[in-house]
């Protein structure tokens, strides 16, 4: 079994509406239909009332990381 | 038991046949998936399959109903799980949704948190589709084939059960067989 195959997508979700989303991990993914069966399933120890999701390449940078060269 | 009523535990014994046994397929490649996320997935549908069929045994009394035959056996690859079960969960989608807004308060209960569900299974398996299509030639072959001949049994399949349905009064008549784009379920 290996690790599957795609894009990375940074999972948010929040149990209560009162909060903000926060981010809960990331998932592999070929495409936006398997990313959600698969962040469902991977993120499922809470009862959430909202999660998303976000492919990593689409993050936009505000901060830019710094590596030590 | 009147027509209907018989209509109506036909078409819930036929639902739950097919459920079942896509929970014992579930079940076989829970472990044997490509990834692990790909065989997670899977347990939890198996999980979700055997639950809705529980719920839904209550309405079939003591009738028998026929699964699409395509799930008699198990597929001996990957390609053809997918080929065969997603045909069927893209069926059973339409079926549950439809009843989840069917005037029938009986099954109205019991499916609008299936609806739910079944959209995630929708999610999975047109996915797996998308990434078949891009596989070798081999695995692609595999799926088209077995959901090829899964269409064709699925087909006849839905004919069957929106005749019961609408024997029953639970659903207009051709609701299950108009040809339209996946509608997402609507969140309770």
């Amino acid at each position: 079994m290996s690790e599957a195959a795609g894009d990375v997508y940074e999972i948010f979700a929040r149990v209560k509406l009162s909060e903000p989303l926060g981010h809960i991990g990331s998932i592999r993914a070929e495409g936006a239909e398997l990313a959600r069966a698969y962040a469902r399933t991977t993120y499922d120890e809470d009862k959430w009332v909202e999660m998303v999701g976000v492919m990593r390449n689409d993050l936009i940078p505000i901060i830019e990381l710094k590596t030590e060269t | 038991m009147s027509a209907q009523t018989t209509e109506s535990a036909e078409l819930a014994a036929a639902i739950v046949g097919a459920k079942s046994a896509l929970a014992r397929v579930y079940t076989g490649w829970s472990v044997r998936g490509p990834s692990l996320e790909a065989s997670t997935a899977v347990t939890a549908m198996a999980q979700e399959e055997a639950g809705h069929a529980r719920v839904l045994k209550r309405l079939a009394k003591d009738a028998e109903g026929r699964r699409p035959a395509c799930l008699e056996a198990d597929p001996d690859s990957w390609p053809q799980m997918i080929g065969t079960a997603g045909a069927v969960e893209l069926a059973m989608g339409r079926i549950i949704r439809a009843l989840s807004r069917s005037s029938n308060e009986e099954w109205r209960g019991r499916t609008v948190k299936m609806a739910m569900e079944e959209r995630f299974h929708e999610d999975f398996f047109t996915g797996w589709s998308a990434s078949l299509s891009r596989e070798s030639e081999g695995a692609r072959r595999a799926y088209e084939e077995a959901r090829e001949r899964a269409d064709q049994e699925v087909r006849a399949w839905l004919e069957r059960l929106d005749a019961l349905a609408a024997g029953a009064g639970i659903l207009a008549a051709g609701e299950l067989l108009r040809d339209r784009p996946l509608e997402r379920a609507r969140e309770p």
